[in-house]
């Protein structure tokens, strides 16, 4: 008994995520609902490696190519990991921003485009949180404090975003306050 | 671990029924599976509350002993009062407020029967730091328990079913890293890891899996309360529970 899983252990945030499992989860009566598969898919996107695997992403341009050359070894690392990081290196969280605000001009589906914007929006809540002067000095974004703000806001409504992500854009909402 | 090991009847409160009868070993069996299968919120109350491991499992035996077995708690039981968490917890309050008001704990063993556990299911745990008042310590035992079960029960569903592949994708992409507070693979990994053909293959054993996760879980909590209106609160009010004020859990 004692080998077993045990859930006792873990936080809200972990039993949230299990918990989720049985209220976004289509019933069998029938297929995926949209939320569903975009709640899927942005989990999948959080998951991807960074940086991305070159074999399996489309080209890039060839600035961005060129860093990622650079950051190879950070292989092992994924997308998620980064972003919710305090010591992730601003140069990687400003190289998401610019990945992911690309992906969301161009991405092939509107499910990719969203999934890829949340992530955007989520590289600046990174950097607004944990590297200030990415914001202050550097303009990560040129968005204003408050435009920030209202951008957080309704992305907190999106039914599903991942309780981590809710957290992140909550916090960074709070201290544009 | 209070719960997973058990098998509860198809209705939680045939349980509760049963250990209402006269029949001497049915009302046993049943009132030692409602001790194993709720203990563990009772003590993580109790510690919370401020006493010590040894304290708790004897102030845990006591309550179970009075209320359960002693008919109290089982008489109110009836359906129509409520859900079996509210009820539980309320028995417990008071049952502690008279202890703490008498200052005297010593074990009650109702008249000719005696608890005997086997193996004994209470084990020393700490609440999660998480968990501030006796209150929430308790639901938060409840919860986990409620969640265990749930995982206990598709892991065998999967394994007699010859499924394991589909519990296999649901524990790399779910479980495992829920458990381990890691980041969760991709598709294209976990299609590597299972030599699975497609990513849309991994995706809907996944789907499958989280469906009957859900069902699974659906029918537990629906057995715990009144009616499907009272299981939808339920549901969403321990969502909501979760998902506020996570906060550090100190570990």
């Amino acid at each position: 008994m004692e080998d077993k899983p045990t859930t006792f252990g873990l936080g809200r945030q972990e039993l949230a995520r299990l918990w989720q499992v049985g209220a976004d989860t289509p019933d069998d009566r029938g297929g995926p609902s949209e939320e569903h598969k975009r709640a899927e898919l942005l989990r999948d996107r959080l998951a991807e490696p960074w940086p991305p695997d070159s074999a399996a992403a489309r080209p890039l341009p060839e600035p961005l190519a060129i860093v990622l050359e650079q950051f190879k070894p950070l292989a092992g690392c994924c997308v998620g990991d980064l972003l919710f990081d305090p010591d992730a290196d601003p140069s990687v969280i400003w190289q998401i921003k610019d990945s992911y605000k690309e992906r969301a001009r161009s991405g092939s589906a509107t499910l990719e485009r969203d999934a890829a914007t949340v992530i955007y929006y989520a590289a600046i809540a990174n950097a607004l949180l944990f590297h200030e002067a990415l914001l202050r000095d550097d303009k990560i974004t040129t968005f204003s404090n408050k435009e920030l703000h209202e951008h957080f806001s309704r992305l907190l409504s999106i039914p599903w975003l991942t309780p981590d992500l809710v957290s992140l854009f909550k916090t960074a909402r709070e201290k544009l306050l | 671990m209070g719960g997973t090991g058990s098998q509860f009847p198809s209705t939680h409160w045939s349980l509760i029924l049963n250990a209402r009868t006269q029949d001497q070993t049915r009302r046993r069996l049943a009132a030692e599976g409602l001790i194993e299968g709720y203990w563990k919120p009772v003590y993580c109350y109790l510690r919370r509350r401020g006493y010590q491991n040894e304290q708790a499992k004897d102030l845990t035996q006591d309550f179970f002993c009075q209320f359960i077995l002693g008919d109290k708690l089982l008489r109110a039981a009836d359906k129509s009062i409520g859900r079996f968490r509210q009820l539980l917890l309320t028995a417990l309050k008071r049952f502690i407020s008279n202890v703490e008001r008498d200052k005297k704990r010593k074990k009650r063993t109702p008249a000719g029967e005696i608890l005997s556990l086997s193996p004994d299911p209470f084990a020393e745990i700490d609440p999660p730091g998480s968990a501030t008042t006796p209150e929430e310590a308790f639901y938060h035992a409840w919860i986990t328990d409620l969640i265990d079960q749930v995982i206990s029960e598709l892991t065998k569903q999967y394994s007699d079913q010859d499924m394991l592949s589909h519990w296999q994708v649901f524990q790399l992409k779910v479980l495992g890293p829920t458990l381990q507070s890691a980041q969760e693979p991709s598709m294209k990994q976990i299609c590597e890891r299972c030599g699975l053909a497609s990513e849309e293959q991994a995706s809907n054993m996944l789907v499958t899996v989280k469906r009957r996760f859900r069902s699974v879980l659906k029918r537990r909590l629906r057995n715990l309360v009144r009616s499907d209106v009272e299981a939808d609160e339920e549901f969403k009010e321990i969502f909501g529970f979760l998902s506020s004020s996570r906060g550090h859990d100190g570990g």
